[in-house]
């Protein structure tokens, strides 16, 4: 079995995780994943925002 | 720390340490910006992805129809040019065409049956009389 981390997150934040799930039972691990690998694919296109248009509030980490 | 309600989420290491990693790149200190950001990203990607999509379709539709309409149109008007080729082709070559000849009145012994003769066989159209001959319009 994997190791794993745990992180804290907002029920806001839970709640948008749940809205990008392709099916319901798909985990946030997988979800958080896809963000990656969206992130890696898309990286060098340029296309990621600037990080100062979002406010730190929702996700705290262990 | 901001108050309100959190919960925790397990995630593998590898991925934890993906997201550390894209945290430094982008020079984000909390990993709290780092998942909205990708969060927003993401889903702004895939409206955008999602109303191509509709667009694309829309535009297939229409380039769809539009070709349907021409061949429909290309269609009818090759369908009328040969109608018409026929009917032309028909009239021209299967009408019959009306002649007139005309003859000397001693030559014709009796002008009502010569007439009645014509009409008959369908080919009298008209007659007249020209003092010292009959002439006669007659399909070939």
């Amino acid at each position: 079995m994997p190791s794993t981390k745990t992180i804290k997150i907002s029920e806001e934040m839970k709640t948008k995780l749940d809205k990008i799930k392709i099916h319901p039972r798909e985990t946030y691990d997988d979800v958080i994943r896809r963000l990656v690998d969206f992130y890696e694919k898309h990286k060098e296109k340029n296309i990621m925002l600037n990080s100062s248009e979002v406010s730190s509030t929702n996700v705290v980490s262990r | 720390m901001p108050k309100g309600k959190y919960t925790n989420l397990s995630i593998r290491r590898e991925v934890r340490e993906e997201l550390d990693k894209i945290r430094e790149e982008l020079k984000i200190n909390d990993l709290n910006d780092l998942l909205i950001l990708l969060v927003k990203t993401y889903r702004e990607h895939t409206n955008i992805v999602s109303k191509l999509d509709e667009i694309t379709n829309t535009i297939s539709r229409e380039i769809t129809n539009a070709i349907s309409k021409v061949i429909s149109s290309v269609s009818d008007t090759h369908t009328n040019t040969v109608s018409r080729e026929i009917t032309n082709t028909v009239s021209k070559s299967d009408e019959p065409k009306p002649r007139v000849f005309c003859k000397n009145k001693s030559e014709i012994k009796n002008i009502e049956r010569y007439v009645k003769w014509l009409k008959e066989n369908n080919k009298l159209i008209d007659w007249w009389d020209e003092e010292t001959k009959y002439c006669f319009e007659v399909k070939e």
